[in-house]
């Protein structure tokens, strides 16, 4: 069960909030967005470990990249 | 032949696993790292003295936030039934469970810990708390049986004692406490449970029964 990709594959609202986030800073941590989302901090790394796997984001050495798929769904 | 039982140890690394949660799935330790974990089993759900110490570790969420402590849940249930249960307790009781529950449905992590003790109960979890610290190390672990609420003010305790303990490079004396502090009792404290109905007959039965209820399963009186 996925708290952040409905089954669908669409991301849900919870989501979408993080890819913006995500979009405005790169190299925002999880503990960034685990404050500013207020959301636990487990919850907020595996949001990003299923939104990873679900193609929506890539992971780099310091921080994420947007994928064109999630682009499309934050435009 | 006596069957092996694994149990995790003070200075063991946790043991790693993945489990579905009422708040989604979770990668342990790997997604807690750098907070530490109080993680506890319950016997089941809709059972009062569970009930209790849900409502007790809910009132001292923000206190664990504090000393960046999550609050980690188990027990052989199904996630539709937690969710059912945290549900009753906000409804029946105004108390919002605010910590994830893993449903361990087949028993897979509560073996992997220990948390079955089979001279106790073969098929549901005792009342197991263990302190994982923000490296993934277990610092403590307590055992309590299921007749048995555990006090979360000493889990708190434990909390300041060991975060003290790594801070200050000391160790703590009996019943330290780092300020001087009232842990208040009041009658409330003094009630015991009354052990809930067995039959949907007697459930029906309960409610009017002369104790002090406020759900089916949960009833408590004065002795």
């Amino acid at each position: 069960m996925s708290s952040c990709v409905q089954p669908d594959g669409k991301p849900t609202q919870r989501a979408i909030e993080m890819l913006k986030l995500i979009n405005q800073k790169p190299t925002i941590s999880d503990q960034e967005l685990s404050t500013i989302l207020q959301r636990p901090l487990f919850q907020i790394r595996a949001s990003l470990r299923e939104l990873e796997s679900a193609g929506f984001i890539k992971k780099q050495d310091d921080g994420f990249d947007l994928t064109k798929k999630a682009k499309d769904v934050i435009s | 032949m006596e069957q092996a039982v694994n149990m995790p140890r003070i200075g063991d690394e946790a043991p790693c696993f993945e489990a579905q949660t009422t708040m989604g799935n979770i990668k342990f330790p790997e997604d807690f790292k750098g907070q530490w974990v109080v993680f506890f089993s319950h016997p089941a759900d809709f059972t009062p003295v569970c009930t209790t110490e849900f409502m007790g570790f809910a009132k001292l969420n923000e206190e664990f936030k504090k000393r960046n402590v999550q609050l980690l849940g188990l027990s052989i249930d199904s996630n539709f039934s937690h969710i059912a249960w945290v549900m009753n307790i906000k409804e029946k009781m105004g108390v919002e469970i605010p910590f994830p529950i893993i449903a361990d449905i087949d028993a897979k992590v509560a073996r992997l810990y220990g948390m079955l003790h089979p001279g106790e109960s073969a098929t549901v979890t005792v009342r197991a708390v263990f302190v994982i610290d923000p490296n993934g190390k277990i610092r403590a672990i307590i055992y309590y049986p299921l007749t048995t609420g555990r006090n979360m003010r000493e889990i708190l305790r434990l909390i300041d004692a060991l975060q003290t303990a790594d801070k200050n490079g000391v160790a703590t004396p009996a019943d330290w406490v780092p300020n001087p502090q009232t842990w208040e009792y009041t009658e409330e404290n003094t009630k015991v449970i009354v052990p809930p109905p067995t039959t949907y007959e007697d459930a029906v039965k309960r409610l009017s029964e002369n104790y002090e209820c406020k759900d089916w399963y949960f009833c408590k009186k004065v002795l």
